[in-house]
């Protein structure tokens, strides 16, 4: 919802326009003191960081990349924690065009891990449907046994395996 | 050499490798035409009509390394 309203007023970019307030909230259908508050914050993470850039389009698009790299490389694959990340975050002061909260960053640590669990389902299920496909053809002797480690295995070996055309190998 | 599967098991009854062919073989689309084993009863049995309905040979070499 706020994010929407966000977008609008940034993609209006009633200053650019020279447009007034009363004017700018009636095209956007949103109460002018949101507009003039949108507009004050964005002025001040601009002064603060000292460009306009994470303001834009492709500032957010990259605003999110990096984010996601950070927290990708370093807090699953390097095992960096919430709170050092986000000190990180600090370091460069990105605090205040991002909420980079060590409760915040957490939240994205466990939602990038959902997501890369659910992506490898589905490259699971990709691949599988690819092995139904090319292994459709495929007829085999197997050979099984069992045998013991720790535990004890069940085990299958293609003994000889060939194709519906007459070649086995 | 390649193996269909390699799984930890509580039992070797016939049911156990039935499970682990369907999923492991028979879902692949893989039509088996024989089975080679050291005729051990549930081994043999999964040839019979109710499983693959297919030969059931005993391996020449049975060998324990």
């Amino acid at each position: 919802m706020f994010k929407q309203i966000w977008h609008k007023i940034q993609s209006y970019g009633r200053s650019s326009k020279g447009e007034s307030l009363r004017k700018a909230s009636k095209s956007l259908k949103i109460p002018k003191s949101t507009i003039w508050y949108q507009e004050k914050r964005s002025e001040e993470r601009s002064a603060q960081m000292g460009t306009n850039y994470w303001n834009t389009a492709k500032g957010q698009h990259d605003l999110k990349r990096m984010i996601i790299s950070v927290i990708y490389t370093f807090g699953i694959k390097g095992g960096a924690g919430a709170g050092r990340i986000a000190e990180h975050f600090n370091h460069l002061n990105f605090g205040s065009v991002a909420a980079l909260s060590q409760s915040s960053i957490r939240r994205m640590i466990k939602e990038l891990e959902a997501s890369i669990v659910w992506y490898k389902d589905l490259q699971e299920a990709g691949l599988k449907a690819e092995a139904v496909v090319a292994l459709q053809e495929l007829e085999a002797i197997l050979g099984l046994d069992e045998t013991w480690l720790d535990e004890m295995l069940l085990v299958c070996l293609p003994i000889a395996i060939g194709m519906s055309s007459g070649y086995f190998f | 050499m390649a193996t269909f599967f390699e799984e930890t098991s509580e039992k070797r009854d016939s049911e156990s490798w039935w499970a682990l062919i369907q999923s492991r073989v028979l879902d692949l689309g893989i039509s088996v035409k024989g089975i080679v084993s050291d005729r051990a009863r549930a081994l043999v049995s999964l040839a019979n009509a109710q499983h693959l309905d297919v030969v059931s040979m005993p391996d020449l070499f049975h060998l324990s390394v």
